[in-house]
């Protein structure tokens, strides 16, 4: 099978990862950082590597001295039970971002245990949270775990806070396997009829979270009552469950949910780089809520950050149409649809709505199963 | 003369009887029923009846009941016939038909006769796919199926339906059992029975009884019930017509049932293969490498243009191209309202010899029978020579120098063509202004690009500038550079004000402008584009005509190239979190971040936090009608679009009176048709009403009429099953329940097959091909390039040859476990690692499997052979497939072996790159210093390393004491081992380990059509196959040789009790069976007898003798006797052995002059 080759170093890295497993294609990728004072792999990049081992079987990765250049044959993916420390490199909503494309293609269901940083990245990277509240909805729109007869949805506990820096986190994620996903049609956003949110804070006093909470509250009632924002004031402990790590962090996650069951979310945090103080609570539930508005407003039925997870899901289905409208197309998206074209051949078809001012991409699924799932 | 009257029968003319049969006469006459007494109680006549007769009919209903398959891809071939003027029409491509049966038995003619009925065409030789069109919507492809182990295989993959031949005058064959199972391990699909050579029979008896046994047997082998067609006689080759007509009309019929792995895989049964290669020069012949293109129709799932393909027999690779032929057999598309006319009839058979004339893609090939020319001077002078000695006066060859204008002449210097077409274009001239210099094709034009737009390149190069400019201002954020946009957004008069445009993102102005999203999503699809639109010049047109829609794109930007992507996400994240130009380590990281992050961007272009809060609060309310709080007569038209995606927009915006006025023209119907918007249909119907029909030519008149009717249709349809549900509403709720189920399944079904066939037809082919790939039914034409020489050399049409697509998946290597069950009619049981040949999916290859069975704990535990009659499991090395794929296996796949060569079938069970196959393994030691329950063993480990690893096993002694390993002691592997009682320092101590064994990493591809037929191919051989063939006899282990066990007598020392507990013991159980002391009493004392006692003594003694000499007489004398007698016996024997060995082969040898005669019989008539 022919190998992928990039030559870009770094870029789209987890996403060529998972895309090089689910179609079985070795990956070589070159020139990571070869320019930078500090060349090659990150320890982060290395730490999802290394996970990626863990929940496969038969998964060979090479890299060289200088870590400038890695190549990676894929094995078969395997999950079951696995413990993972994703360091203080990159949150855990990372790892996870990259682990949900394919948590549903393996041997068994995914028993995941992270442990790092879980909040005060949220400017750079989803978070465990906007992976519970956006992603896991996707997931269940394409099939997974949905008989529940058969096994039970996709789960994400955040079990122990943890900030940025220093982190000290876990979450736990479950996954059930799925032999195959089934085909979407989210074309139709719907009306947005609640919203719901939490506002958690790790080791600083309790009426922050509340404060933002609030302010967040006088924004969205402008536009409808039904809003809900949960505060989770958590304090430091220093082993066991429950509590948080060692640094201090504030952050707001709202989400939103329509007529038609689609699922927006917008979060934001404090930046734990900034000075003390510099940012007002109020600011931030303010910032938080017209992130959504502003999700709202481009009109899709998946926010912005989970657009290429969907459109993933959506080359891997069954031979069938899937559609989707999203608000619009972000470049990461782009990024990934041109990768998904070169992996799986999927080219889809792009269409502007002019009227709503959306994109309505479709494509027909290159049948992907889940071969790994035994039979008896 | 009369007969004498008998007496009739006196009818009753009183009483009771009488009565009731006047009365029921004069119902009968009145034409109504027998009233009986209580209506009410004979509701139910008969209760036991109806009962069983309600039953029957629901059984009946509930087997008509199915939950539609999310495997069944197919095409309803009802939709075929309707062109819809939209997208092309999906077309079910022919039906597969094997012909199948052992030599003899009169495929061929089957064949032939079948093909003259439907196309009243007499073909004169079989070879190769035949297509014909059956009716008008049901196209066949016959295959005959050769009688080679991998043909079998080959069609058994391919087939939709199977007319199985057998000569009913010898019955069944091996190859149909063997056939048959073949069938069923690749799915089954349906298969009929042909009996022939009926006529044979002498007698009517004899036929029934043959046809009789022939149809049990069948029948267990299919189903009960299969279909069975009798072939009597033959004329003109043929069989009889009558007869033949009958199948054709159950080959109409046929449904076929969906097989899994035809619906998830496309696949191509090769109708005609060109080599294309172009001639490198003289040696061309040794290059192992060719470019080839193959040609048929796409079966099963769409063939993506970027797909792997595995040519069954050959090898797997990657597709050059693909492109759309037209149909060389299309459906007869006029009349369809009539039966099939004979004008309509077609037939399609390239290898058969039908028609002499092919159009392909490049080429129009011309046959022109046998005829050889050669050029003058590549005869060779010795010939040349020899012809002018003999000729007859004409001059040799100065009669061969041809007039140029004549058509042999121009013919001649067309062959003598000196420069290749390329070479040809490289020269040629184009002068486009009357006094412009020509543009010559090979140059970059580099002063004339004022009128470059007339040449490809030009617009090319044009649109890279505009690309890189636009793109560049763009990312800057200036937005007013683009002046071509501006003129676009003057002439959109839908266009929104421009300070809502100043601020919206970026990729949405473009949305805007009419920007193809697609082209800025997929860069450098120009060149694709490029290369297909020359395909369609030379391919008369099949996908002719969208040329021109897509070129309306062309002055827009041409897109970032990927290798430019890493740039622009470059860019993205400098513009948001870098500002200044410090570049410390942290912002950079900070870069690297956010290069891999799906919030790249996310800002972007939107409103900040500042416009969102503006004081008057216009911008969240613009929102409102995003909410359920808002207006939601907006909802109607998202919906709409949904189900209408393409130019939905002006619909929605009054204009729908626009699109029914195109209507008139003809051109509505287009979009009315596909719209499938509710609304639309509403507003159509009012308007068709009252349309003035008066001004219509006759043509839309009909297609008006047309419309109506349907609309007309689908309005009663709808009432007619709202009413239906209504009365079924009024069924029991249970049955309700389960039949809105399944009317759930089917609507989803069939909205998911609507959607699947409606969304990407409205751009036209090309981009249609683009999306989903070339769907089934199309004539396509693969090019694969490297292909082998030898698959040309070697090339057999008699035997199908088959282009499966692959899915990615199935290109990886890795280990298989499949359930696996030795065929019960192969005489062998099958070892474990010799090699087999399997047949999984499309490939067929040789492994060494691995063979285990599942413990009760889920160990697997290896297998030296199959067992007799179970299932076991193999785990072998070969490329992956999906789980519950059929395969099949042989030990070789040579033409003559003997007895039944399907050695073992089985089904996959999952594919990993390990699996765990364990071995008992034994380890044995001996104790060597023995505590009390503590023992050092020894001999068991090589070293403290080894023993190491071992520490907590569990040991055991040969007496059974049970115990546990603790440490390695020293470092000769000596282990400290705990026991539940002390060992004996004889006594053997076992480790049982469970050794892991590997799966053999063999693959060899079985690529007999490369390497002509079976015989050409070499796999490895078994092992006991080169015993044999060396002539080595078995090897035997010394170890596993079973030796006498000789055991040494074991002596225990007598029980010595001691004399002080002897003594205290009660006399009970003290010991009583002490040796009695050498030599008794009556040894120590003298006996002297008396005379007459030694007398006595001495008589008897003497009697003793002569009895015992007698005895011994006696017994030599019987032992002489019995001997002769044994010799005669064995002479006996002997004799008959070689009476029943004589009648034997006087059997035999009859049989063989039947067999012999019969088949000379065969081959005569």
């Amino acid at each position: 099978m022919s190998t992928l080759r990039y030559e870009d170093g770094a870029v789209q890295l987890r996403q060529r990862i998972i895309c090089a497993l689910l179609s079985r294609r070795p990956l070589l990728v070159k020139n990571i950082r070869s320019d930078d004072t500090d060349p090659g792999l990150r320890d982060y990049e290395a730490s999802f590597l290394r996970l990626i081992e863990e929940l496969t079987n038969g998964t060979t990765i090479e890299i060289n001295e200088t870590g400038t250049q890695f190549r990676m044959k894929p094995g078969v993916i395997v999950n079951g039970s696995v413990e993972h420390d994703c360091g203080i490199g990159r949150s855990v909503g990372w790892f996870l971002e990259g682990i949900v494309g394919i948590a549903w293609a393996g041997k068994r269901d995914l028993n995941l245990t992270l442990r790092g940083v879980t909040d005060g990245c949220e400017k750079d990277e989803c978070s465990a949270d906007f992976v519970k509240n956006s992603m896991l909805p996707i997931l269940k729109r394409f099939g997974v775990g949905v008989e529940e007869d058969e096994s039970p949805p996709p789960m994400l506990r955040v079990s122990r806070r943890g900030a940025a820096p220093l982190g000290e986190g876990e979450i736990d994620f479950f996954c059930p396997m799925a032999k195959s996903l089934s085909p979407i049609d989210m074309t139709n956003p719907g009306k947005i009829k609640k919203v719901r949110g939490n506002a958690i804070s790790c080791k600083i006093p309790p009426t922050s979270p509340s404060r933002s909470a609030h302010a967040a509250k006088g924004v969205l009632h402008k536009l409808i009552p039904d809003v809900w924002i949960h505060t989770d004031a958590n304090s430091r402990s220093k082993d066991g469950p429950g509590g948080c790590g060692p640094s201090p962090g504030l952050k707001i996650i709202l989400t939103c949910e329509s007529t038609t069951k689609m699922v927006m979310t917008a979060e934001t945090c404090m930046d734990h780089e900034a000075e003390r103080g510099s940012v007002l609570p109020e600011d931030l539930g303010v910032e938080a809520a017209t992130m959504l508005l502003e999700e709202i407003r481009k009109g899709g039925c998946v926010d912005t950050a989970s657009q290429s997870l969907a459109l993933l899901l959506m080359c891997l289905c069954p031979e069938d149409v899937s559609r989707i409208r999203i608000g619009s197309i972000s470049r990461y998206t782009i990024a990934s649809l041109r990768l998904f074209k070169a992996v799986f051949g999927v080219t889809m078809k792009v269409t502007a709505d002019k009227d709503s001012k959306t994109v309505l991409l479709s494509c027909l699924g290159t049948g992907f199963k889940n071969w790994s799932k035994k039979v008896t | 003369m009369e007969a004498p009257s008998q007496k009739s029968h006196n009818k009753t003319k009183a009483g009771r009887g009488s009565k009731e049969k006047k009365k029921s006469k004069l119902s009968a006459a009145k034409g109504e029923q027998v009233k009986r007494h209580n209506v009410k109680a004979f509701g139910v006549a008969n209760t036991v009846r109806t009962k069983r007769n309600m039953q029957r009919n629901l059984d009946k209903t509930h087997q008509k009941e199915y939950a539609p398959s999310e495997n069944d891809r197919r095409v309803s071939e009802h939709t075929q016939g309707e062109e819809s003027p939209r997208a092309s029409p999906v077309r079910a491509p022919p039906v597969t038909i094997v012909v199948m049966g052992p030599p003899k038995c009169g495929k061929s003619t089957l064949i032939r006769s079948l093909v003259k009925v439907y196309t009243n065409h007499n073909l004169t030789e079989i070879v190769g796919p035949i297509t014909a069109v059956a009716a008008k919507t049901r196209r066949v492809t016959f295959v005959e199926c050769p009688n080679t182990t991998t043909g079998m295989l080959d069609c058994a993959k391919v087939a939709d339906l199977v007319l199985l031949c057998v000569d009913a005058k010898f019955g069944f064959e091996m190859e149909t059992f063997e056939f048959l199972n073949i069938l069923q391990t690749h799915g089954f699909p349906k298969v009929m029975g042909v009996l022939t050579h009926l006529d044979e029979f002498k007698t009517a008896k004899a036929l029934r009884a043959s046809k009789k046994m022939i149809k049990h047997r069948f029948w267990t082998e299919i189903y009960q019930g299969a279909k069975i067609f009798h072939f009597n006689g033959i004329i003109n080759n043929k069989y009889l017509k009558n007869e033949c007509k009958q199948l054709t009309l159950y080959i109409n019929r046929v449904k076929f049932r969906p097989l899994q792995w035809r619906n998830t895989h496309p696949y191509v049964i090769i109708d005609r293969h060109e080599d294309i290669t172009v001639p490198s020069g003289p040696n061309e012949e040794d290059t192992g490498e060719r470019t080839v293109t193959f040609y048929g129709y796409v079966r099963g799932t769409n063939l993506r243009p970027n797909q792997k393909v595995h040519l069954i027999g050959a090898g797997d690779f990657q597709i050059k191209e693909v492109s759309a032929m037209p149909d060389p057999c299309p459906f007869p598309s006029k009349n369809k309202d009539q039966s099939l006319s004979k004008k309509d009839t077609l037939l399609y058979a390239p290898l058969s010899n039908v028609g002499a004339v092919m159009v392909d893609k490049d080429a129009v090939y011309v046959e022109v029978g046998k005829g050889n020319y050669t050029k003058r001077e590549n005869i060779l002078a010795a010939d040349r020579e020899r012809v002018n000695e003999d000729d007859d006066g004409e001059g040799g060859y100065e009669e061969m120098e041809y007039d140029p204008n004549s058509p042999a002449g121009m013919l001649k210097n067309l062959q003598d063509v000196k420069n290749t077409i390329g070479d040809k274009m490289k020269e040629s001239q184009l002068r486009i202004f009357k006094r412009g210099k020509a543009v010559r094709a090979g140059s970059d034009s580099e002063s004339d690009s004022d009128d470059g737009r007339d040449s490809g390149e030009e617009v090319d190069s044009d649109n890279e500038h505009e690309g890189t400019r636009s793109e560049s201002s763009d990312e800057e954020g200036i937005p007013s550079s683009d002046d071509e946009s501006d003129e676009d957004e003057r002439r959109n008069s839908w266009k929104v004000s421009a300070a809502r445009n100043a601020t919206t993102n970026f990729l949405e102005r473009k949305n805007d402008n009419n920007v193809n999203l697609q082209e800025l999503v997929y860069g450098g699809i120009q060149e694709e584009e490029g290369t297909e639109e020359e395909e369609e010049g030379g391919g008369g047109g099949l996908l002719g005509g969208e040329s021109s829609d897509d070129s309306d794109d062309d002055d827009f930007f041409k897109i970032k190239k990927p290798d430019e992507k890493r740039n622009s996400l470059l860019d993205a994240s400098d513009s948001s979190s870098v500002e200044d130009g410090e570049d410390d380590t942290f912002r950079r990281e900070r870069r690297y971040k956010m290069q891999d992050s799906s919030k790249v961007g996310l800002g972007n272009g939107g409103w900040g936090v500042e416009e969102w809060m503006e004081e008057d609060g216009g911008k969240i309310e613009s929102l409102r009608d995003k909410f359920v709080t808002g207006n939601w007569e907006n909802e109607n038209g998202i919906k709409e679009e949904g189900g209408n995606p393409q130019g939905g927009g002006d619909d929605s915006d009054g204009s729908v009176y626009d699109d029914f006025e195109d209507f008139e023209t003809g051109e509505k119907v287009v979009v009315s048709g596909e719209g499938g918007g509710e609304n639309d249909a509403d507003y159509d119907m009012d308007e068709l009403d009252d349309v003035d029909t008066s001004q219509m030519t006759d043509d839309e008149i009909r297609e008006y009429n047309r419309l109506k009717k349907e609309r007309s249709k689908a309005d009663f349809n709808k009432v007619y099953d709202g009413e239906k549900k209504d009365a079924a509403m009024e069924v029991d709720a249970g049955e309700d329940e389960e039949n809105e189920y399944l009317e759930v399944l089917k609507r989803e079904k069939e909205e998911k097959m609507l959607r699947n066939a409606t969304e990407f037809g409205s751009e036209g082919e090309r981009s249609r091909v683009k999306h989903e790939g070339y769907r089934q039914g199309m004539y396509v034409r693969v090019k694969l390039e490297k292909v082998p020489v030898e698959l040309l050399r070697n090339f057999d049409p008699t035997r199908p040859f088959v282009l499966g697509g692959l899915l990615p998946n199935e290109c990886s290597m890795g280990l298989i476990r499949c359930r696996f069950k030795k065929h019960r009619w192969h005489s062998k049981i099958l070892k474990c690692n010799d090699p087999l040949i399997f047949s999984v999916g499309w490939r067929r290859f040789q492994s060494c499997p691995l063979l285990s069975t599942e413990d009760q704990n889920d160990r697997h535990r290896y297998l030296k052979y199959t067992p007799e009659h179970m299932h076991c499991f193999a785990t072998f090395y070969g490329p992956l497939v999906p789980p519950n794929t059929g395969l099949v296996a042989f030990k070789d796949i040579k033409l003559r072996m003997r007895g039944f060569r399907i050695a073992a079938t089985g089904n996959v069970l999952e594919g990993d790159q390990s699996f765990e196959v364990v071995k008992k393994l034994k380890l044995v030691g001996t104790p060597g210093k023995i505590y009390k329950n503590t023992a050092f063993v020894k001999d068991m480990f090589n070293s403290d390393m080894e023993a190491s690893r071992f520490e907590g096993g569990t040991v055991k002694t040969v007496s059974g004491i049970r115990g546990q390993i603790k440490k390695a002691n020293g470092t000769s592997g000596e282990v400290r081992c705990t026991f539940e009682d002390k060992v004996l320092a004889s006594d053997i101590v076992f480790c049982r380990t469970w050794m892991p064994v590997e799966a053999k990493r063999y693959y060899n591809p079985v690529t007999d059509v490369l390497d002509g037929g079976e015989k050409g191919w070499r796999g490895m051989k078994g092992r006991a196959e080169l015993m044999i063939e060396k002539g080595k006899p078995i090897e035997v282990k010394g170890d596993s040789v079973y030796k006498p066990i000789v055991r040494k007598e074991r002596k225990f020392n007598g029980l010595k009790v001691p004399k002080s507990l002897e003594e205290a013991l009660p006399y009970k159980s003290k010991q009583k069976n002490t040796k009695q002391k050498k030599g008794g009493y009556a040894t120590k004392r003298a006996v002297v007898l008396e005379k007459d006692e030694i007398k006595k003594n001495t008589f008897l003694q003497s009697l003793t003798t002569v009895m015992r000499d007698k005895k011994k007489i006696r017994k030599k004398a019987n032992e002489e006797r019995m001997e002769k007698k044994r010799k005669e016996w064995a002479l006996d024997e002997d004799g008959r052995e070689e009476g029943k060995k004589r009648e034997r082969k006087k059997q035999h040898r009859e049989k063989g002059k039947e067999e012999k005669r019969r088949e000379m019989k065969r081959i005569k008539g």
